[in-house]
């Protein structure tokens, strides 16, 4: 290792050590390779799981027990069953219906508060920053269960609402925390010159703070809209009924199309199904979920 | 246009430290006034005051004669050019000169459209126009931000340290830029800097603060020949001017470079001291052997070890330590870490001729040229010798110039401004000036 | 909003105060500036106090009692008994050590693949796009989704895996370990992404310099991994581990989904979950709960405690 030539191999864990002339075109070349190896080994270890499940999902009759990775034949039997299914066609709903009003609810009032917390001087700051933290590091099972007990006193059980509201309070803290490192990284001087320029202090938020600020608010409705998404301990337990179950619990009580046939399949192509939403977005919106990830995280 | 009336304004702290501490300054409408001095002497404070981005704590502010202390700062129709120009990167160049207009209810577009037009077309900004500001170099930056701050037609403008961040050439191309763009517009300016070179070149007036209090308001001319103190003298010119201890002996003045005879005026005013500081601006010394026989006699000539010299091409310095008693070694470092600088030896700084032979390390005979000298008591730091008339009439021909200069740059008649011979008179009370 | 922009005719500050130093008294500025930090922020803390405080002291509440859902007549106080009989029972004691090991496997191999991946990240040219692409689709997936996938990849009926290994149709879900094993694969690649996310933020803000000076001075590659690349991240390697040590502790929806927590493979939020939902043993359940809470609380401090003392011991 001695040149310059070798400058993007100091990941050690690359076996490129010990590669002596660095500087010889076939050391380059071997590197070029194995750097190529090291990301299809990734990419692999981050799809097959996934590949399997899409796999599976297509497979039909005997094939499911034939334990091969691919199916000897496409079938959309299983999509079949699933999208004729009230039972996942309601959680499907649920699930859309409230993670966009959740998503939306929290990313506004996180917004908000993200500003007044990264901007603002006002006493009891640090009391909304502290309960931020409480929340992300409190488990939520610990809150479900009382939850559970309170929504059936106040009739939000097993109802839409009574799942958007504990859905706010969990998002929030991490929407602040990724959004207050986006506003600070917004120089002072922008509301500044706002002001001086004629400003008033809902004009600087809007049309300064705020333009300034979206590639970041979207970034946190994005991860908003995946933990929301994923969730589970909340849609199992404070819900009992299609009325408001979202789609990984109604999966996890999912018998597919009748009590005698195993369910494997259908539950796979269910799978898939609620796995696309977040596929597209990843696909989308690459760079913006890293960065917001990658942010809100090292400097909050 | 308007005057910006600075009456005892104050910004304290909530833990009682004073930012800006009764502050009182006149600027006159269409002034060009530098506020300058050390890091942390309260100048910017003093400038966000003015805008409005800081709260005043005592004192009144007028700007064109009506209170402005509580009104915010969208309500007091001044623009700024902040020191990184905070250009907002979400916009055109064009929408980023024409924000100002937009936030106005009932600008009619095309109105907007002509006067972002015409503030491009004097900022030579017109190629510019649709790019956003990453994409422009610091200085096209500078010059939108400047087009933003003109577009409005405020009353004032206030430019924070607006060059700060250019490099040297391209400093001085817009510093004159800004000077031509003053002059044409003939708007009232306040200018921050902790440049010399902006403060010497730009200001028609230069207020010197302190630790947040005002030492001497007064032309780039009279602060460098009639400076109120110690401060003052040493902040103002580069490099600084020599403070060499003294001791008072009848008429003359003993200090480590031989005697120094004192005139009339100077004996008088110095009289019943003892110990005290005289202040020497290096380009008034010499090497003796390069002096005409006629300028000889107004100084005196002495012999000094030098320590080193630097030979710059065009002019030469040379560095001469001397001993000085532990009191003033003392009041010496204290000035100048007050001034930014880190001096840790005492030595004179002494301007000579380029073609001088002077070397390094030798003794030499050096001229001193002592009318332009002043005494300062070491203990409050007044200067004794100052010559107050002299200052002020210093400062009225400065004001006389510009106001021929600023009725030329407007191409009519030379424009009717208030007299303003308070430069000499607004120097504050210098008994502050030791800390 | 808009009533913190009074009518006035300009003659009361409402602008957003913008603050440098300290503040004078109280000045128009400052009341505005607090009024709006309020209206801003307020909204969201009362989200955020109002549904989870309430749940908190009410769970805190009840653990005191012993209460069942089917008979509330017979509620009655029983102080810190239910704390009693839960640290007394062999089987919490059993479910704390299957939480602690799925916590302390997966955090383990989690980190040392999420470097892996960070390093990768950070250095490959190629593929680098598809590489972040791919990377984040187990971290978007729902877990409930990964959990089916990888048990279906197990289960010997259907599964590719036994045939793989030459299994034949060993039963990977009938026993603790093996149940445990799947489990925590489950867990480490659904959030391995995630940490490794984490530490590339760290690595981006290594500045070359560093890496090339060492290279100067003569370190090796892993010399450089260790002395100036390690020192540098520590902020987001105690972050990363410190928010997955956080999550894997409260692991629950693989371990619902995989085994219902059969062949004790119950973990403490199961058991939290169990005994309030499904045996509707309020009181027991609310205790179990705070328990775990406590434990979290707990992990939080003397993770940040140890890391700092561990950091000050590699400074010097």
């Amino acid at each position: 290792m001695t040149t310059t030539a070798d400058r993007p191999a100091s990941a050690p864990q690359l076996a490129t050590t010990g590669t002596g002339s660095a500087r010889s075109r076939g050391g380059e070349r071997r590197r070029q390779v194995a750097w190529v190896a090291a990301a299809v080994v990734i990419i692999a270890y981050a799809l097959i799981p996934v590949l399997w499940i899409l796999s599976l999902s297509f497979k039909e009759g005997d094939d499911i027990n034939n334990q091969r990775f691919w199916p000897s034949a496409l079938s959309l039997e299983n999509y079949r069953i699933v999208l004729s299914s009230d039972i996942f066609l309601t959680a499907l709903r649920n699930s859309v219906g409230i993670a966009a009003i959740a998503t939306t609810v929290s990313v506004v009032l996180a917004t908000l508060a993200a500003y007044a917390v990264a901007r603002l001087e006002f006493p009891g700051k640090k009391v909304i920053l502290g309960s931020a933290l409480a929340i992300t590091v409190f488990p939520i099972i610990s809150i479900a269960t009382p939850l559970f007990n309170l929504w059936r006193t106040v009739g939000l059980y097993d109802t839409w609402l009574g799942l958007i509201i504990p859905y706010l309070s969990f998002s929030i803290p991490l929407s602040v925390y990724i959004l207050s490192a986006f506003f600070r990284e917004i120089p002072w001087e922008m509301e500044q010159a706002a002001q001086v320029d004629g400003a008033t202090a809902w004009q600087a938020f809007r049309k300064v703070i705020v333009p300034l600020a979206a590639p970041g608010v979207f970034t946190a409705a994005i991860l908003t809209f995946f933990a929301i998404w994923n969730d589970f301990v909340f849609g199992i337990t404070l819900t009992s009924t299609e009325a408001a179950r979202p789609v990984p619990a109604a999966l996890a009580f999912f018998s597919g199309a009748s009590q005698f046939s195993q369910p494997t399949a259908p539950i796979a192509a269910a799978s898939v199904l609620v796995t696309i939403p977040v596929i597209v977005l990843v696909l989308l919106f690459q760079r913006k979920i890293v960065a917001g990830l990658t942010n809100g995280a090292v400097k909050g | 246009m308007a005057a910006i009336d600075i009456d005892h304004l104050v910004k304290e702290y909530p833990n009682g430290f004073r930012g800006v501490n009764d502050v009182s300054l006149q600027i006159a409408d269409g002034e060009f006034v530098i506020l300058v001095g050390p890091s942390g002497c309260g100048k910017s404070t003093l400038l966000r005051m003015i805008v409005g981005l800081e709260d005043i704590t005592a004192g009144e502010l007028r700007i064109g004669g009506q209170r402005v202390n509580e009104k915010a700062p969208r309500d007091r129709n001044l623009s700024m050019v902040f020191q990184n120009y905070a250009l907002y990167p979400h916009l055109s160049v064009r929408e980023n000169i024409a924000f100002p207009l937009r936030l106005k209810k009932g600008v009619p577009e095309r109105e907007i459209q002509q006067r972002v037009d015409e503030a491009a077309g004097l900022l030579e900004l017109g190629e510019l126009l649709e790019r956003k500001p990453a994409q422009l170099s610091g200085g096209q930056r500078q010059r939108v931000a400047m087009g933003r701050a003109i577009v409005r037609q405020a009353d004032a403008f206030l430019f924070d340290e607006p060059l700060s961040n250019l490099d040297a050439k391209l400093r001085g191309q817009m510093r004159s830029e800004i000077s031509r763009m003053q002059r044409r517009l003939g708007t009232t300016t306040v200018y921050v800097t902790h440049d010399q070179t902006e403060a010497m070149t730009l200001g028609d007036r230069v207020a010197v603060l302190r630790k947040g209090v005002l030492q001497q308001v007064a032309s780039p001319r009279e602060l460098y020949e009639q400076p109120v103190n110690l401060f003052v003298a040493g902040f103002i010119g580069s490099p600084p001017m020599n403070f060499l201890p003294a001791h008072v002996r009848g008429d003359q003045l003993d200090t480590p470079f031989g005697p120094i005879d004192l005139d009339e005026r100077r004996a008088a005013a110095v009289a019943g001291h003892d110990l005290l500081l005289v202040g020497i601006r290096p380009e008034y010394f010499e090497d003796a052997g390069m002096v005409d026989e006629v300028k000889r006699p107004v100084g005196t000539t002495f012999r000094a070890q030098v320590d080193f010299t630097e030979w710059l091409g065009d002019s030469q310095y040379a560095y001469i330590p001397f001993e000085a008693e532990a009191e003033v070694r003392d009041r010496l470092r204290s000035l100048s870490q007050e001034l930014d600088s880190d001096q840790l030896r005492t030595q004179a700084v002494v301007s000579i001729d380029a073609a001088s032979r002077i070397r390094e390390g030798r003794q030499a005979e050096f001229w001193v040229d002592t009318r332009k000298m002043h005494v300062f008591d070491p203990r409050t730091g007044d200067n004794l010798t100052r010559d107050a008339e002299a200052g002020a009439e210093l400062t009225r021909q400065v004001q006389h110039d510009r106001e021929e200069e600023a009725g030329a740059a407007r191409g009519g008649a030379p424009a009717v401004i208030d007299v303003r011979g308070q430069g000499a008179h607004q120097a504050a009370r210098p008994g502050d000036a030791i800390g | 909003m808009s009533t913190t922009v009074p009518a006035a005719a300009g003659e009361v500050t409402d602008d957003l105060a913008v603050i440098h130093h300290g503040r004078p008294r109280l000045s128009d500025r400052a009341r505005h500036e607090r009024r709006l930090g309020w209206l801003l922020a307020g909204p969201a803390f009362i989200v955020m106090v109002a549904v989870t405080g309430y749940p908190i002291l009410n769970a805190v509440w009840l653990s005191l009692f012993d209460y069942r859902l089917t008979n509330p007549d017979g509620r009655e106080f029983v102080g810190l008994g239910n704390y009693g009989m839960i640290l007394s029972d062999g089987l919490f004691w059993r479910q704390f050590g299957v939480t602690s090991a799925i916590t302390v496997v997966t955090v383990a191999v989690e980190f040392v693949i999420g470097f892996a991946l960070a390093m990768v990240m950070h250095r490959a040219l190629v593929l680098r796009r598809s590489l972040r692409t791919a990377i984040l689709v187990p971290y978007g997936i729902v877990t409930v989704v990964s959990a089916y996938a990888w048990q279906y990849a197990f289960t010997p009926a259907y599964g590719f895996v036994n045939p793989m290994l030459n299994l034949d149709d060993y039963n990977w879900f009938g026993s603790t370990v093996p149940s445990v094993a799947v489990i925590c694969l489950s867990e480490i690649w659904k959030t391995t992404p995630f940490l490794s996310l984490l530490l590339l933020a760290g690595l981006a803000q290594i500045p070359e310099d560093y890496l090339e000076a060492a290279k100067v001075d003569g370190a090796t590659a892993w010399q450089r991994f260790r002395r100036v690349i390690m020192p540098n991240m520590k902020a987001a390697i105690m972050v990363a581990l410190l928010f997955r040590t956080l999550d894997a502790f409260r692991i629950f929806d693989n371990v619902f989904v995989m085994t219902q927590g059969a062949q004790g493979t119950e973990t403490l939020s199961f058991l939290a979950y169990r005994q309030t939902i499904s045996r509707v043993q309020i009181g027991l359940g609310s205790a179990v709960s705070v328990i775990l809470a406590v434990l979290v609380v707990l992990i939080a401090v003397m993770f940040v405690k140890g890391f700092k003392t561990n950091l000050s011991q590699q400074r010097g």
